[in-house]
């Protein structure tokens, strides 16, 4: 499990996270969602232990305030929103840097993360010279050779992704939503901030809606997104509807021609 | 899932072309060290003294002292002092996350540069044990001083709740340098005809003051700082991420900035305080070297010191030539070099910017 209690987070004078709980449990997806200024991005700062705050976070088990920085990257990686490289790595060695905790990484651990997300053609590339869906793919393969397979000798791993599509085509969007529900269903944890309502219908388990800094609803993705719910968390009418399920025949009436 | 086939072409590794650098830097290091022992006013062959020694004879007066007490002191502060000012540059550009940055920059020199002017123009105002104690020392001491005073200064300042703001130490690394750059002037204010001279050519940077006893007082914090420094690579790689990402991927942040910092204050304090303002190695070198080898610091520390030292050694061997018997303070030889390298790399990150 990957637990956040009471979390009270303060920036300048504004809180922005109020007294905050939150779980994800190994084996699924769990999104985080809400308007803009809601607080997902800071309560996922709040889990990966970046930013001091009120409240107790536990991974597995473990408060990570006593984790040492290279037993939590063993544990945990997090793909942050944007990430800038001061220096012109390759796409290779940027994912090498990622395995920086382990003693022994395993061979071709970076070129098969690569691999994983389409890039190994352009593993001798300088990634300030890839365009920003690739570079936002190489910094998930530089998270997926961190933390390796999805589940460690004793306990499951976690991939904390902040908005991991926003810079990315349909089809890559799809990809990368794909690597994650696959690392969830190897028996990993995914957690994900997401701004894309359909594809977290489509690939979340569970959703904790934020708004205003806390949590407006938590629970199963049928669950939480309903027309109410949803309409409550973004302040405007919104009707969720649903797909047939597929092979029932189905006809848009906007295909009519007269 | 995409096939593994795909990886087909084994990418060719710039680590391990970094790696053999080393050994090709070594090599021009000697050779160039063994070029600047035969360089020099007074003709004075070094194959020529060691034929001699090779058959039992032994060294001629002048021998002896151009080569043991003069070329030779000086060349292993040439050495020394360039590993020592590259290597700075290379730590500060990891941790600042900027090609551009430099001990200069963030007022380390500055505070060096205060403490050995303070040193010249008040020096002879300390009470009678004090100058006793201190004796030759005294500029290199004082110029130590101030490099760790202006380094912890600096740490304070930007420091909070154990974080390090990389930008606020920049804005405070540029108040303090025009702080202490004032005092500096109010020093040479002070001065008197003689001092002005000192000073002029403290400033300029040069080699020319070396002496084993010079070389004893600053010889074993810059090895301490380069040791230490070559332990850092994994950790500058990974903060040329950032400092959040460099947390996640597992490394001690603040402690390894702590350790860069230490580093730099030492090696830097103990190079200015020994040779003046020597600028642009700093700059120049780790540039080099990231165009030749890529930017992996696990090398590159290493290399920058290896081709610090040989550059340095250079430029004293053409500040000595140029206007022979008299000689060039080096550091206006490598601010020759260096600024154009400097604008260059300025006008290619504008250009990378705009497009």
């Amino acid at each position: 499990m990957l637990s956040a209690r009471n979390i009270t987070l303060t920036l300048g004078h504004n809180t922005v996270l109020h007294d905050t709980c939150f779980d994800a449990a190994p084996g699924e997806v769990t999104a985080i969602c809400g308007p803009n200024g809601s607080g997902k991005t800071s309560l996922l700062r709040c889990l990966s232990g970046d930013l001091p705050h009120g409240g107790r976070v536990t991974l597995n088990g473990e408060d990570i305030s006593t984790l040492e920085p290279w037993q939590l990257a063993a544990r945990r990686g997090v793909l942050p929103q944007a990430s800038q490289l001061a220096f012109p790595f390759t796409t290779l060695e940027l994912v090498e840097i990622g395995l920086s905790h382990a003693r022994a990484p395993a061979e071709g651990a970076a070129l098969r993360a690569l691999a994983r997300t389409g890039l190994a053609h352009h593993a001798e590339r300088p990634v300030n010279t890839l365009s920003g869906g690739q570079q936002q793919r190489a910094h998930l393969a530089r998270v997926l050779a961190q933390v390796g397979s999805p589940v460690g000798p004793d306990s499951p791993r976690w991939l904390l992704l902040d908005e991991p599509v926003s810079a990315l085509d349909i089809a890559h969007q799809l990809q990368v939503m794909q690597i994650a529900r696959d690392f969830a269903d190897a028996g990993g944890g995914v957690v994900a901030v997401m701004h894309d309502l359909n594809l977290t219908a489509m690939f979340a388990d569970s959703v904790t809606l934020m708004a205003g800094g806390r949590p407006l609803a938590s629970g199963t993705t049928a669950d939480v997104m309903t027309s109410d719910t949803l309409g409550k968390a973004y302040g405007c009418t919104l009707r969720v509807g649903s797909a047939p399920p597929p092979g029932t025949p189905f006809v848009l009436p906007q295909t009519a021609t007269a | 899932m995409a096939s593994l086939i795909d990886v087909a072409p084994a990418p060719r590794s710039r680590l391990a072309r970094a790696r053999r650098l080393h050994l090709w830097l070594a090599l021009l290091m000697v050779v160039i060290g063994a070029l600047s022992l035969g360089a020099g006013a007074t003709g004075v062959d070094p194959l020529a003294a060691l034929w001699r020694l090779a058959r039992g004879l032994p060294l001629e007066r002048t021998e002896a002292v151009v080569l043991l007490d003069i070329r030779l002191p000086r060349l292993a502060m040439g050495l020394l002092v360039g590993a020592a000012l590259a290597v700075s540059g290379a730590l500060m550009q990891g941790l600042f996350r900027n090609p551009l940055a430099d001990p200069g920059i963030v007022g380390v020199s500055a505070g060096a540069g205060l403490g050995a002017i303070s040193a010249i123009v008040l020096g002879g105002a300390l009470p009678a044990g004090l100058a006793v104690l201190a004796g030759p020392h005294l500029v290199a001491l004082a110029a130590f001083a101030g490099a760790l005073a202006s380094t912890w200064a600096l740490y304070r300042i930007a420091t909070r709740q154990g974080r390090t703001s990389v930008s606020t130490m920049l804005l405070a690394g540029i108040a303090l340098g025009a702080l202490t750059g004032a005092l500096s002037g109010v020093m040479v204010y002070l001065a008197d005809d003689n001092q002005l001279r000192d000073l002029t050519f403290w400033g300029l940077g040069s080699l020319s003051g070396a002496s084993w006893s010079r070389l004893a007082a600053s010889a074993p914090i810059i090895f301490v700082a380069l040791a230490a420094a070559s332990t850092l690579g994994r950790a500058l790689n990974a903060l040329s991420l950032g400092e959040a990402t460099a947390a996640h991927i597992g490394i001690p942040v603040q402690s390894a900035k702590r350790r860069a910092i230490l580093c730099v204050a030492g090696a830097t304090g103990a190079a200015v305080a020994v040779s003046g303002g020597i600028g642009f190695i700093g700059i120049v070198v780790p540039h080099l070297l990231r165009l030749a080898s890529g930017p992996d610091h696990r090398a590159l520390l290493i290399n920058a010191g290896l081709l610090g030292a040989t550059l340095l050694v250079a430029a004293d061997m053409v500040a000595r030539s140029i206007v022979s018997p008299s000689e060039l303070p080096i550091g206006i030889v490598t601010a020759v070099l260096g600024a154009p390298v400097f604008l260059w790399i300025l006008l290619k990150r504008h250009g990378a910017d705009a497009c």
